[in-house]
């Protein structure tokens, strides 16, 4: 079973991982650094549940193998909380905007919100739809996870 | 457990020389198709080389035959290229159209082709923009138009220790026109029914042309080049008849089939009806 050790930075802390070739980023994020707030729903890059962002940019990190994150710089959810424990503007507004009903896509599609809202400060409703095109969601009919996102934007324009 | 023999090469040297060296050896570039078929398949034994770490593929820049993309590149690099967006808007309007953010951070436009899916959007644009694939091995590089490029699903022309390099897109002459449709069950994240790609040389100040290309997915075994549209150069495209014709025309040569996206007779009418819209979109009449 080939082996390798990988040098990263998680949430901004550094990590040195051993990991085997064949094991995806979701998984080593999950199971070896126990960050259980990305989650693994399709596995095939479908969902967008295991999104976090890799050198900036949103990825499906059940597509990503671990061994490709070397060197590389991931923010995961757990990345997002302020130093003093106070929630990120799209967490809060997420919160606000009731965008949450069972929570699994929750992860990602904040994710995914942190990267439109990074390309699209005022995104319009054709811009939200877009950029979360790839995060799907079984309970909420989206209108919520669309709402939260204006808000969002405003929270972030009013720093 | 199974296991991945895992390669990451510092330069294209590197890489030619191991992917030479070791012909079980599948290039790993985005993953977004490989990791996928990797798992469908109950993750078996995998030997990769992985090229994401070469910048020398990821490459877009003007030679003086024309326009370089790297196979490297991302989908997400390509649709946001400015020299892309002005001189081969359709190529970065397809770019747009792969997947989601998340596939087009990932994906790239190299395995757009190598992949080989009839589906793949990237490709009708490349093919009617007239782009050569440029193919390396430990012999030196070669050429083939994209046209040629795919011999069946999942095939194309490329021999063991041979690897894509990257594209060469002569610039559109200046009157050229052009247009790219996507025709999908929902509008993100989903493979297209057919997909048309239309390029049109038109004769200055006229609705007509000198010369047109359509490139045609997901409707056989491999895209569709159409063949044989120079018998319409100098037809007037303001014509309903004429329109219908190059439709049909282009229909003729694809080979639809009943899939889960549709059935061989609604992409049959779909083909006709994108490539008439196509063509109206192009040179811009309702």
């Amino acid at each position: 079973m080939d082996m390798k050790t990988i040098s990263f930075s998680v949430n901004g802390k550094p990590q040195k991982v051993h990991v085997r070739t064949n094991w995806t980023l979701s998984s080593v994020l999950r199971e070896q650094l126990g960050l259980l707030g990305t989650k693994i729903g399709c596995g095939e890059g479908e969902c967008g549940a295991c999104s976090v962002l890799m050198n900036g940019k949103t990825v499906t990190s059940c597509l990503v193998l671990a061994v490709q994150a070397d060197g590389a710089e991931i923010i995961t959810i757990e990345g997002l909380e302020n130093m003093d424990g106070t929630l990120h503007p799209v967490q809060e507004a997420f919160v606000e905007a009731g965008a949450v009903q069972c929570g699994y896509c929750t992860p990602g599609m904040v994710m995914s919100t942190i990267a439109l809202l990074e390309k699209h400060p005022e995104p319009t409703e054709e811009e939200v739809r877009e950029g979360l095109t790839g995060n799907l969601c079984r309970c909420t009919g989206y209108q919520k996870i669309f709402e939260a996102v204006q808000i969002a934007s405003k929270k972030m324009r009013r720093g | 457990m199974n296991n991945i023999k895992y390669f990451l090469p510092k330069s294209l040297e590197e890489a030619v020389k191991y992917l030479s060296d070791n012909n079980d050896a599948k290039v790993l570039a985005g993953g977004t198709d490989l990791i996928v078929k990797w798992k469908k398949t109950g993750c078996p034994d995998m030997h990769l080389m992985d090229i994401r770490g070469i910048n020398k593929f990821a490459e877009m820049n003007d030679l003086s035959e024309g326009f370089f993309i790297g196979a490297g590149a991302t989908i997400e690099q390509v649709e946001s290229c400015e020299k892309i967006k002005a001189d081969f808007p359709i190529l970065s309007e397809a770019a747009r159209n792969v997947g989601s953010v998340q596939v087009r951070n990932l994906a790239t436009i190299g395995g757009n082709s190598c992949n080989a899916a009839p589906s793949a959007d990237t490709v009708l644009p490349l093919i009617v923009y007239e782009a050569e694939a440029v193919i390396v091995s430990v012999s030196g590089e070669k050429r083939c138009t994209l046209k040629d490029f795919f011999v069946g699903p999942g095939k194309t022309v490329m021999r063991p220790g041979e690897m894509l390099k990257g594209f060469v897109l002569p610039k559109p002459k200046p009157c050229t026109v052009v247009s790219f449709a996507k025709h999908s069950r929902r509008a993100g994240m989903d493979l297209a029914t057919v997909g048309v790609a239309v390029k049109i040389c038109l004769k200055k100040g006229e609705k007509s042309a000198e010369e047109i290309s359509v490139a045609l997915g997901a409707v056989g075994p491999v895209p569709v080049s159409v063949k044989g549209l120079e018998k319409f150069n100098g037809a007037d495209l303001s014509s309903d008849n004429v329109l219908k014709e190059i439709a049909e025309f282009s229909f003729e040569q694809a080979s639809p089939i009943t899939d889960v996206r549709g059935s061989k007779d609604y992409r049959s009418k779909m083909i006709v009806q994108n490539v008439k819209d196509c063509i109206c979109k192009a040179i811009k009449i309702d």
